[in-house]
């Protein structure tokens, strides 16, 4: 198990202060510096990441502690961790999950990652995300995804329209997504950020037990 | 308001460091093309053989090697030996994978160019994405790797156009970029013109707002004795000085390429600057707090 500190995201001070006029600040220092060096602040405030009206919420959304998972529909390890992650969930009641649909390992990523955030507008977004996550292995034909979907009762005809209708907005929640991991310099998935934690690992239950007893002792 | 602009830059610094220290945090997670090294020799019967040296805890996919031919987008026969079948997770499904090191062929009928993609992962860790290498069967050059999937591959190792799903992530190089296309458009006087013109829309900016208060307190020294030819001849000396200041680090930059990121990304240029912003901001906070005070204290005499 890997855990990493990263800096207090999950602070309310931080939290309401990352606003685009410090960030610009933070800029107009550097740059005085004369030191300036590629920083995605547009892409990287805490805000956006745990805060974005797009990203699906689960959990208790009025949690006291953050945890934002970056997961693929073609990753045999985010799927290990479904599991024991809303297993820990459920059992502490006072968790928010931040899902992050970030497709990279294959094309029918994408596409099922489109299909699940269009469950997003019958409200079945983690219906969607479950069953997509329960098909075992690393290169899944789209096919047995919106198999899969079906089986797990979804009118795949609303589905689709809703995935065509809102194309556009799902898209641009991916690039964001997109921008935030790269960003964060993720270099694939699962990554969990737990609190203040950074998590590239396919913890168990104990584990996600343990980083969010850290993350809370820390914050 | 001091205290609250004292905090700004505080947060702000925070932010900035963030995405710096994120990426700092994962040392001990390879970058693919680390964990993953390709190297390529011409074998026996003019066969090609590519051999990935991977480090200890991280594999490839067997069924995820492939080879295309970047013109037809046909695949490419590509002979692998079986590898280990490794059980990634007890509900589901072996993947054979290969440890430490993995072989693969390409015949002697390969065409002029190939385009090589592997993936694999950090054992109970992260997967990676794909990555896509362009191999030219005469010269045995390969390119840098694409990172991504949706390529029919880089057709040839400078052009780089990674997308993913319905967005590209295009490398702005790729045509010249902006000035590429401004040079297409309208020749060298409009990439002056244009320049002039970002340059003015540059003044409203917040970066250059701070520069404005030391050039009218320049001003305001000269008191009555300031005359509208003064005015803009200090003006002019203050502007051309930091313009020859800034297009001299400018040229530098641009001179030194993509290495004066990457030294400015090291943790030592880190470090320093993260020291120096601390030293900074102490010095700030005090002179300011000192100014606040002296101002409450009474007029002597």
């Amino acid at each position: 198990m890997q855990i990493h500190r990263i800096h207090r995201t999950a602070t309310p001070f931080a939290a309401a202060a990352w606003d685009r006029r410090s960030i610009l600040m933070g800029l107009t220092a550097l740059i005085g510096a004369g030191l300036v060096t590629r920083v995605r602040a547009d892409d990287l405030s805490a805000e956006m990441i745990l805060n974005d009206p797009d990203a699906p919420i689960g959990g208790n959304p009025n949690g006291d502690l953050n945890i934002v998972s970056f997961f693929d529909y073609n990753c045999p390890f985010c799927k290990r961790t479904v599991d024991p992650l809303s297993a820990v969930l459920a059992s502490d009641g006072n968790i928010r999950h931040i899902y992050k649909d970030w497709p990279i390992l294959a094309q029918s990523s994408v596409s099922g990652a489109k299909l699940a955030l269009a469950a997003k507008y019958q409200n079945r977004y983690e219906d969607a995300y479950r069953a997509l996550m329960g098909i075992e292995g690393s290169r899944i034909p789209e096919d047995r995804m919106r198999q899969a979907l079906q089986t797990a009762g979804f009118d795949m005809a609303q589905l689709e329209a809703d995935a065509n209708e809102y194309d556009a907005d799902i898209t641009t929640l991916l690039q964001r997504n997109n921008a935030q991991a790269e960003g964060l310099g993720l270099r694939g998935t699962p990554v969990f950020l737990v609190g203040q934690f950074l998590v590239a690992s396919a913890l168990d239950e104990a584990g996600f037990r343990q980083v969010v007893k850290d993350a809370r002792d820390a914050a | 308001m001091p205290r609250q602009f004292y905090l700004r830059l505080i947060t702000s610094l925070f932010v900035a460091l963030w995405s710096l220290s994120a990426a700092a945090q994962q040392q001990d997670l390879l970058q693919a093309e680390e964990a993953f090294r390709l190297a390529v020799e011409r074998g026996n019967n003019e066969t090609i053989e590519m051999r990935w040296q991977i480090e200890d805890g991280y594999y490839l996919y067997r069924d995820h090697l492939e080879a295309k031919n970047p013109a037809t987008g046909e695949t490419v026969t590509l002979h692998t030996d079986p590898g280990i079948v490794e059980a990634e997770d007890a509900n589901f499904g072996p993947s054979e994978v290969y440890y430490l090191e993995a072989v693969a062929w390409l015949g002697a009928d390969a065409p002029g160019e190939v385009a090589i993609t592997y993936q694999g992962c950090k054992k109970d860790s992260i997967c990676y994405p794909p990555m896509t290498v362009a191999l030219d069967t005469g010269s045995l050059q390969l390119s840098e790797p694409v990172v991504g999937f949706g390529i029919a591959a880089p057709s040839s190792p400078s052009a780089k156009n990674t997308e993913i799903g319905g967005f590209t992530l295009a490398d702005e190089t790729q045509n010249g970029g902006m000035i590429g296309s401004l040079l297409a458009s309208g020749g060298a006087l409009w990439v002056i013109a244009s320049f002039l013109i970002f340059g003015l829309l540059l003044a409203f900016t917040p970066c250059v707002l701070p520069m404005y208060p030391i050039l009218s307190a320049t001003l305001a020294r000269e008191g009555e004795a300031l005359t509208a030819r003064r005015g803009f001849v200090l003006s002019s000396a203050y502007v051309l000085a930091m313009a020859a200041a800034c297009g001299l680090l400018g040229i530098v930059a641009a001179w030194s390429g993509q290495n004066l990121q990457m030294v400015l990304q090291s943790p030592y240029a880190i470090s320093a600057v993260a020291v120096l912003f601390v030293v900074l901001a102490h010095g700030w906070c005090r002179s300011s707090m000192s100014s606040v005070s002296s101002f409450s204290e009474p007029p002597p005499g």
